[in-house]
């Protein structure tokens, strides 16, 4: 194995920049990566934007789902990007029928799957059945469809890709469009700035239909989303799965940040990693100190115009939901940050093969 | 009638560029019609847009398959997009290359204007958006519209500071354009760099294009085989390229976890490569290698 | 053997359908076809039918359910209303264009507004192109036996397509008849066991729904255009098939004494029992009447319908839909194309009746047939817009 160069004046400097960055992630994101499998049920040749946030999510939600899964897909982004005949870009039986129903869609083959194996008509292994949308699939349009489904308890695991926009055609604003967010339909105007009103707050409503499980998670925190996913899937019963997905052209960044964005969503609490499971809440991310929601807004053109009253009262509402989430945190689980040590797919014989490469390969103490 | 195609790609204003000069044209008294190519293209991808101006009304309603002018926003299309196809003969070419523009001449074509349409952008717009500049390249070929009309369709649709810089990059460019006529020198020569990964199973099962689909050929409700999308090179997207210098990777994986083309592929070896095929040059991988190891490089202009 | 019971037609429809031994069923209540889904849900309560029951929240979420359920490859049924199927109109057309078989009874009622839950066919005119097979049936006994024929002809192999059966609202659905309800030995290999060409299961993985450019749209309609036209001898199998296990007999369209007769009644679904008692009484009276009774709306029988058409001197169509504003009464529009082109043509006269659950008497036949209007040639009165008439209208 290679290590880095003596004679490498910068050596001191990556080791030091390299150790920032994984404390930085706050937990063992790192190592988490290269236990995803390195098949690629989310083929490329996709037409998705370069740098698309929701693409590494998808990617990385599929390595998780595996081969034994069944997609039904909302018409959106992910849809038009995978989908034009004849080219897909789905490794596993993937379905699109209309933008308002993909989870009415997936119950229906959840019936049709259990109704087949309790026949015989197919063998008796479980196959997870997942629907996937976007926010305004989810929240606006689709929401009667979601609410039927986790009402009726089908088995089955609901992601909600989060880009905060009707993306697909062009940025117009969703009821997940964040306060002061300039879209094409809430315009940045010389009396308005941007959306007057508050992201609509899906956790709670999926998580008011009593379903066994419901979590938040953005792909810059991989570790984190992997278990999730997985946790959806083992889950008896409905799963509801909120990812972040930033969006270069509709937040108004550059393709190389938006992994970068998503991470800031979640250190500024703007977007906390958290889970309901069987009611009790749980953060999944440890910080003890919230970085200024300023760091996350002004890197994307969509504030631009955000007045500073408009920033103060985006900063108070964080805190308040930060801290209401906190107390139910603390009321229930208590705050469980996920590490290297209780990472699910660790050996247990001490250091894991990724621990070992990160460490010699950066030259720190053995 | 002038038939004008634009080749640039998602987000950098090939639509713009064709509506500023239809724009120009009417306000001139002039007929003209622009139009996008309608499509689900993203942000990055080849995309085309078209104008038609004449003195008498336009009507048609057709996409321009032969167009009498070519337009390229971007030197990296020459690689990604026939962009002459189908380009009258003695036709004319605009170009933004900071190469010496003789060696865009080809066979038939009647003028070449080249110009160095990002430096300029990148110097007065402060960033690589070149609509503007080659309306400027582009009626100093051919003075379809006057340069005071193209002035003001920019002041018309943009606004402030926005315009003001529109503005003085058109001028430059106009300013700094270099018309070449065609003495029967040949040159035109694309070399696209190579791909380590290039033939290992990319070949998905649809096989064919679109366009090749009889009605009789179609499966039952148009099913689609799995993983086909690998046929599309999205390769052909990207301007700039990541590249790894092997001594500082420490094969943590993360270029790879991040990357949304699936294009940071593992060796052997345990270190990592970039698919030319997929890779769009989006440079999430530069901007999250934790030892930074990975930078981006302007994509070969040729 | 065979059980003759007299029983509400919507529980004929039901006990079929848990005879044709569903996996799913997804249905969301709406007068009147709330009987045929209760005694569903009952069944599989009680375990007479094994099958999932999803109770949507909504008919968009019931055809939903149905595509996810038929594309997973399990045979699957829906029935709905009205505005039920309006709200479900956005998928009917992707249902048939994914090629999924399954069978829908369409209990007929008028589209608001104003809301009326009474009987008309302005629900299924709404998806007259979506690409479904259609018919109509008349009594308990055609409902009890299409649901069996419609599985048989969706799930066959060159047809993957789904049936549309059309039965009208209370009129049929609320009626108490006698029924002969096959047994299941005498059924057996009628319906045979569904096999799907493709369906969504991990073991192979494909891709359905994926969306068309210009480059292939075309392609794909004229696909799916071709699959249903050639539809037609499957249908038609179905039905000969089905005659010879029952002794019932159907054809795409049905003739009472159309060979001579001077006028012809054209009808569809319940109305054309009590058009045959007209038709009988004024042929007692020496008037050359005769009826034809239009089966199967799509594809459309033209030659059989041409043919039976075709030695008449006048049409007299009748409608349940309005076609506001057009040439005629939807299906009189289709018959005048029908017919155009060939040799001495006869007249169409296009009458809209029974609209929102108006009685139709066998006077209003007699009345219809009588009154010669001759201003209901559309060549004639174009300009005037009366090519047809809301019959029975005051005022």
């Amino acid at each position: 194995m290679k290590s880095l160069e003596p004679g490498d004046k910068n050596k001191q400097q990556i080791v030091t920049k390299c150790k920032e960055r994984i404390n930085a992630m706050s937990d063992a994101n790192v190592y988490a990566v290269k236990t995803m499998t390195s098949k690629e049920y989310f083929a490329p040749g996709h037409r998705a934007c370069s740098g698309c946030g929701q693409a590494v999510a998808v990617r990385m939600v599929q390595k998780t789902l595996g081969r034994n899964v069944v997609m039904a897909s909302a018409t959106g982004c992910m849809e038009v990007v995978s989908s034009p005949f004849p080219q897909s870009s789905w490794q596993v039986p993937w379905i699109h029928v209309a933008f308002e129903n993909a989870a009415a869609v997936a119950s229906g083959i959840e019936a049709g799957l259990k109704a087949l194996r309790r026949k015989g008509k197919i063998d008796g292994r479980k196959i997870t059945v997942v629907a996937m949308a976007g926010d305004g699939g989810t929240a606006d349009i689709g929401l009667q469809a979601l609410s039927g489904a986790l009402e009726r308890g089908h088995d089955f695991l609901y992601v909600c890709y989060d880009n905060e926009a009707y993306m697909n055609t062009g940025v117009q604003r969703s009821s997940a469009t964040p306060f002061g967010a300039a879209t094409t339909t809430s315009p940045a105007g010389s009396v308005n700035s941007g959306q007057l009103t508050w992201k609509k707050n899906m956790m709670r409503i999926t998580a008011a239909h009593d379903i066994p499980y419901a979590a938040t998670a953005s792909p810059s925190h991989p570790l984190d989303l992997v278990n999730k996913v997985k946790k959806g899937m083992e889950i008896e019963g409905p799963a509801y799965l909120h990812v972040l997905s930033p969006c270069p052209p509709g937040w108004g960044i550059s393709a190389e940040n938006s992994i970068q964005l998503a991470r800031l969503a979640v250190e500024t609490g703007i977007f906390p990693l958290y889970e309901i499971e069987e009611g009790k809440h749980r953060m999944t991310m440890s910080t003890d100190k919230l970085v200024p929601v300023e760091q996350y807004l002004k890197k994307q053109g969509r504030f631009r115009r955000l007045s500073p009253e408009m920033m103060e009262m985006i900063q108070e509402r964080v805190r308040k939901e930060w801290q209401e989430l906190k107390e139910k945190s603390d009321l229930s689980h208590g705050h469980r940050p996920i590490t290297a040590e209780n990472f699910l797919l660790r050996s247990p014989e001490g250091e894991s093969e990724a621990e070992k490469i990160f460490r010699v390969k950066a030259g720190a103490p053995a | 009638m002038l038939e004008i195609r634009f080749h640039g790609r998602g987000g950098q204003g090939a639509v713009t560029s064709a509506e500023l000069l239809a724009q120009a044209a009417i306000e001139e008294g002039k007929y003209a019609r622009a139009f996008p190519s309608f499509g689900p293209e993203r942000r990055g991808a080849p995309v085309s847009a078209f104008c038609r101006i004449d003195d008498k009304p336009v009507t048609l309603r057709t996409s321009i398959d032969s167009p009498d002018v070519v337009v390229v926003l971007d030197p990296s299309l020459f690689n990604a997009v026939d962009v002459t196809r189908g380009l009258k003969k003695d036709g004319f070419l605009v170009i933004n290359t900071k190469k010496e523009s003789k060696q865009f001449m080809f066979e038939g074509l009647k003028q070449l204007a080249a110009v160095n349409a990002t430096q300029i952008a990148q110097e007065i717009l402060n960033r690589p958006i070149t609509n503007t500049v080659l309306l400027g390249a582009l009626i100093r070929l051919m003075p379809i519209v006057k340069v005071d009309s193209l002035i003001s369709a920019v002041q018309t649709r943009f606004s402030g500071k926005i315009a003001n810089l529109n503005v003085q990059a058109l001028e430059r460019a106009y300013q700094e354009t270099q018309v070449l006529s065609n003495n029967g020198e040949q040159t035109l020569e694309l070399v696209s760099p190579k791909n380590e990964f290039a033939g290992k199973e990319k070949v998905g099962k649809a096989a064919k294009e679109d366009l090749d689909y009889l009605w009789t050929e179609l499966s039952p409700g148009c099913v689609v085989q799995p993983g086909s999308s690998r046929d599309n090179h999205t390769g052909d997207w990207r301007s700039c390229l990541p590249v790894i210098q092997k001594e500082r990777c420490i094969q943590c994986g993360l270029c790879w976890a991040f990357c949304p083309d699936a294009a940071q592929v593992q060796k052997p070896d345990g270190y990592f490569s970039v698919d030319l095929d997929y890779c769009k040059g989006c440079g999430i991988c530069a901007m999250e290698c934790p030892t930074g190891a990975i930078h981006m490089e302007k994509e070969l202009e040729l | 053997m065979a059980k003759r019971a007299g029983m509400e037609v919507s529980i004929a429809a039901a006990e079929a359908v848990k005879q044709a031994n569903v996996d799913v069923i997804a249905a969301y209540p709406i007068t009147p076809q709330t009987h045929i889904v209760e005694k569903l849900s009952e069944f599989v309560a009680d375990g007479q039918l094994d099958a999932e029951y999803v109770t949507v929240e909504s008919e968009h979420s019931a055809m939903s359910v149905c595509i996810g359920s038929q594309a997973s490859g399990a045979r699957t049924f829906t029935s709905t209303s009205s505005q039920g199927l309006a709200l479900m109109s956005e998928l009917v057309p992707i249902a048939s264009a994914l090629r999924l078989p399954m069978v829908m009874l369409l209990v007929n009622r008028s589209l608001s507004g104003p809301l009326s839950i009474w009987n008309d066919h302005s629900d299924v005119m709404s998806i007259r192109d979506s690409g479904c097979i259609q018919m109509f049936v008349k009594n308990g006994q055609e409902v009890y036996d299409h649901v069996f024929i419609a599985y048989r002809i969706a799930e066959k192999q060159n047809v993957l397509l789904p049936v549309i059966i059309n039965m009208d609202g209370f009129i049929l659905s609320h009626t108490f008849e006698p029924v002969e309800l096959m047994s299941s030995d005498e059924l057996k290999g009628y319906v045979p066991p569904y096999e799907p060409k493709y369906t969504l299961h991990p073991d192979h993985p494909l891709t359905m729904g994926a969306y068309a450019t210009p480059a292939l749209y075309t392609e794909a309609k004229k696909a799916h255009d071709e699959v249903l036209k050639a539809s037609y001898p499957s249908i038609l199998e179905g039905w000969e098939s089905w005659g010879q296990l029952s002794g019932r007999h159907y054809r795409p369209v049905e003739e009472l004494f159309c060979q001579d007769a001077d006028t012809i009644i054209v009808s569809m679904g319940s109305l054309s029992e009590t058009a045959a008692e007209a038709v009988k009484l004024m042929r007692q009276q020496g008037q050359k009447v005769g009826l034809l009774e239009l089966r199967l709306w799509r594809p459309f029988p033209f030659e059989e319908f041409s043919r039976a058409a075709a030695g008449a001197q006048r049409l007299v169509v009748m409608d349940r839909a309005v076609s506001s504003g057009g040439p005629g009464g939807p299906v009189a529009s289709e018959i005048r194309s029908a017919l155009y082109g060939i040799k001495n043509p006869p007249q169409v006269d296009s009458y809209i009746i029974g609209l929102g659950g108006r009685n139709v008497t066998i006077q209003d036949y007699v009345k219809m047939i009588e009154g010669e209007k001759t201003d209901l040639i559309p060549e004639a009165n174009a300009a005037s817009g009366s090519s047809y008439e809301i019959f029975g209208a005051r005022g």
